[in-house]
């Protein structure tokens, strides 16, 4: 039986760093953190994962961009971001009143890319994370190199030696059929922690107009719709590996934070949850104080 | 500053046919609000509808804020059975709103169908120097006809059957008087805004109220954006006003 009590409340280590509660939230749902700030005290999170970064600015998708699903938030964003200058010059600056623990979420296009964006960080700022986005379904190619296993090996690896003290969280693909070749790789590759699921790729249809609803056409599921998905393949990592678990997909209630835990995991984000329920967003912050 | 608030209902009654105005009980938000901006309601319960949907605050009484809105599609149709008494989670006030313009330049509001939700709450601060031109598919869908003859100083009115005003498309009426205003504010559907935008004179400054699907409604998903010349904006942020020289049309 897993301590819930315990738990809840637990501190999480992440290679070096300790963070100070589970209770973290996911990249694309909280932009970088100025919003959110304005309703919510940010310093009493375990974490923060801030929106994908790609090396160059990104100006994303066309609109529609989202669409609701049953249970579910479909979108396609497209990593709008500023790109790595301009998090260290207009995003990361507004963060160091908090003293949440920053974690970035690294989108490459392909290996070097993911490593010269922790090199630039690292000369710049000091982060608590890099989460290395490699199941990102939205952006072109993203979805082929991120299945691939040995692709993930080599890219962690590659991270890894540049990132020194600062953990390495891999973000794999949940679009495949065994998710556990895909975090023994990670594991090889030497990542200090597995971060699991992304969204699922998906589709909608307007009917009338028979034309798919977003721009991109395909987009990423997330939200409740996709909690059992992320359950079983986080208990299925689990069984393969002692590193730590970031669990995350489709959490609204602390229900729901429990059963990634019963699961195997040790911290949870919180990601479209971010989009709809402040007050319970709350509560599941108060929860994990101890 | 907004917020995440339970609100009771205190009114929902129908004001045209298929339009709903839905009042609730929310004295800081009706103090502190600006015209043009939004709130995000939870409708329903548990995950029927998984997101918040955007109204606009149409207008409010010292204690009450109320918004218009029209049945589209479930999420509206639910919200048309909320009775006195039940209770609606709401975020807001949201978005960057209008500050109401002082001087005294000849200024039309120019609507389309609910549009006029959007809208009411800056007629109500602007001084009383505007004309509204409201194009509407029937006479059914004309909504507070006698409240908005008082509010501006002529309303031009125009119906796609020709049932209520002239027979035609707002953008039409519009442009035929056109050179008598130095400033618009526009509200309705992307297609009726780009043609008001094809027939306004560049001398006139103008403001288009848009819309797009959102998730959070206040600027963290990236979800709701449109195009301008700097690039994509927040609908929800950084609008939902633009200029009509900002877009990308
Ligand atoms: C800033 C803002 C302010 C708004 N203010 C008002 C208001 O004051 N009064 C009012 O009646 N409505 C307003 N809307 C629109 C309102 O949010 C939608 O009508 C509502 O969400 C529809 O929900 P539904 O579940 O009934 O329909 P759905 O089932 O979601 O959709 C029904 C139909 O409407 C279309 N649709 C739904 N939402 C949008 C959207 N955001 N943009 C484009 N098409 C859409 C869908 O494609 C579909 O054809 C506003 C929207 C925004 C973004
Ligand atoms: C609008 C949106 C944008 C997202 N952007 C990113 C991103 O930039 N990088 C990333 O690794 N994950 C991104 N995600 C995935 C989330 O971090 C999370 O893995 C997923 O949404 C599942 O959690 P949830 O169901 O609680 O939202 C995004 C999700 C949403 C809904
Ligand atoms: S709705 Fe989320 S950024 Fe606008």
């Amino acid at each position: 039986m897993v301590n819930l009590d315990k738990k809840r409340v637990s501190p999480v280590k992440i290679g070096s760093v300790t963070y100070p509660n589970p209770i973290w939230l996911a990249s694309g749902t909280v932009a970088f953190g100025a919003e959110l700030s304005e309703i919510l005290d940010l310093n009493m999170l375990g974490g923060i994962v801030l929106k994908g970064t790609t090396l160059e600015p990104r100006e994303g998708n066309p609109p529609p961009r989202l669409v609701e699903t049953p249970s579910g938030l479909l979108n396609a964003i497209g990593l709008q971001n500023p790109g790595v200058e301009g998090l260290i010059k207009d995003k990361l600056p507004f963060l160091k009143q908090f003293k949440v623990p920053v974690i970035l979420n690294i989108a490459g296009k392909h290996e070097d890319e993911y490593v010269s964006i922790v090199q630039r960080v690292a000369e710049e700022a000091e982060v608590q994370g890099y989460e290395l986005n490699l199941s990102c379904p939205n952006v072109e190619n993203g979805l082929d190199l991120g299945t691939d296993p040995q692709w993930v090996e080599s890219v962690v690896k590659k991270v890894k030696k540049v990132a020194g003290n600062v953990p390495v969280l891999a973000k794999i693909t949940p679009n495949v059929t065994r998710i556990t070749d895909l975090s023994k790789a990670a594991e090889n590759g030497g990542a200090d922690a597995i971060s699991l699921i992304n969204t699922l790729v998906g589709m909608a249809f307007n009917t009338h107009t028979q034309q798919p609803i977003l721009a991109n056409k395909i987009g990423g599921l997330s939200g409740p719709a996709i909690r059992p998905v992320a359950i079983r393949m986080v208990y299925q990592v689990r069984q393969t590996t002692s590193l730590p678990i970031v669990g995350m997909g489709g959490i609204m209630n602390q229900h729901d934070v429990d059963e990634f835990y019963i699961a195997g995991a040790d911290c949870v984000q919180l990601g479209t949850l971010n989009f709809v329920d402040i007050h319970q967003l709350r509560s599941l912050i108060n929860t994990a104080q101890s | 500053m907004f917020t995440q608030e339970i609100v009771t209902v205190t009114e929902n009654k129908p004001v045209a046919e298929g339009y709903f105005k839905l009042s609730f009980n929310a004295p800081e938000l009706a103090k502190n609000y600006d015209p043009i901006q939004f709130v995000n309601v939870k409708v329903g319960s548990g995950t029927e509808f998984l997101l918040r949907k955007p109204f606009s605050i149409y207008d409010h009484t010292d204690t009450d804020i109320s918004i218009l809105f029209k049945i589209y599609g479930k999420g509206t149709e639910r919200l048309s059975q909320y009775k006195t008494g039940d209770s609606l989670d709401i975020l807001g006030p949201l978005g960057t709103g209008v500050v109401p313009p002082k001087d005294n330049v000849p200024t039309a509001l120019i609507v389309g169908g609910v549009g006029i939700g959007s809208v009411k709450a800056l007629a109500l601060k602007m001084p009383k120097q505007f004309d509204l031109f409201y194009g509407v598919r029937n006479q059914g869908e004309v909504v507070e006809k006698q409240e908005w003859s008082e509010l501006a100083n002529t309303v031009f009115m125009c119906s796609d059957d020709g049932s209520c005003g002239e027979k035609g498309v707002v953008s039409t009426l519009f442009q035929k008087q056109a050179s008598a205003y130095k400033k618009i504010y526009v509200c309705g559907p992307h297609a009726m805004l780009k043609a008001v935008y094809d027939v306004c004179p560049e001398t006139i400054e103008s403001f288009f109220i848009t819309e797009e699907y959102m998730a959070c409604g206040f600027g963290i998903c990236m979800g709701c954006v449109i195009k301008t010349t700097s690039g994509y904006k927040r609908i929800c942020k950084e609008g939902p006003v633009f200029k009509g020289s900002e877009i990308i049309w």
